[in-house]
């Protein structure tokens, strides 16, 4: 399962992406204003492979030593091949 | 004439960020005086190190050096920056650093208020 999150955290829909793919135990990616969602200090008892668009968190002016230490950069081309691949795919919030 | 912009959401994900600058720069080369302030997820148009390039998306880190640059007074909540996660030291050179009591007298003073 995975859960797309495009919306930044202090929205309604991001808050919602982030406790659904909690709540699942799911995979998540963040992309968009969904990658100030890997800030370390946000992470809290999240267990599923985090995924973040690196042209979006680049864009942002994300650092490296902001985000999640584990969380996967990946690129447009790695995102289509996620989706294909995953049986589930909630997207987007 | 005075007018404060109010920037509510972060750059990129929404026209927000960038019709707020628009609008300030419009705004001092009338020669009215602005007043730009950054709360909530908007703090994070203040961000250095934006990377645009390879996108075609206008810088808005560039796009708050310009309203400094052109004498828009640029301000960033101190309680937003928190909730954001940014550090000060993160923030553009320039910019000010104010808490909800000054955010309030820079709105009550303004003759016009516009929120993005």
């Amino acid at each position: 399962m995975l859960v797309i999150i495009k919306s930044s955290p202090d929205t309604p829909e991001g808050r919602r992406g982030f406790k659904l793919a909690r709540d699942m135990a799911s995979d998540m990616v963040l992309l968009q204003n969904g990658v100030y969602l890997a800030q370390r200090e946000r992470f809290e008892g999240f267990c599923g492979k985090v995924y973040i668009l690196e042209e979006d968190m680049k864009l942002r002016g994300l650092e490296d030593e902001e985000i999640l230490r584990d969380a996967i950069k990946i690129d447009y081309d790695r995102l289509v091949d996620l989706m294909v691949d995953e049986d589930k795919v909630v997207g987007m919030f | 004439m005075t007018v404060s912009i109010i920037l509510r959401r972060p750059p990129y994900g929404t026209v927000d960020a960038s019709e707020a600058i628009r609008h300030a720069l419009g705004g001092v080369t009338e020669d009215v005086g602005v007043k730009l302030v950054l709360v909530d997820g908007g703090v994070n148009a203040a961000r250095k190190g934006q990377y645009v390039s390879g996108t075609l998306y206008s810088s808005i880190e560039e796009g708050i050096k310009d309203c400094i640059n052109m004498g828009v007074e640029v301000y960033v909540d101190k309680a937003s920056l928190k909730e954001e996660y940014v550090e000060p030291d993160r923030l553009v050179d320039g910019v000010k650093i104010v808490n909800s009591h000054e955010i309030a007298e820079i709105v009550k003073t303004a003759d016009l208020t516009i929120i993005f």
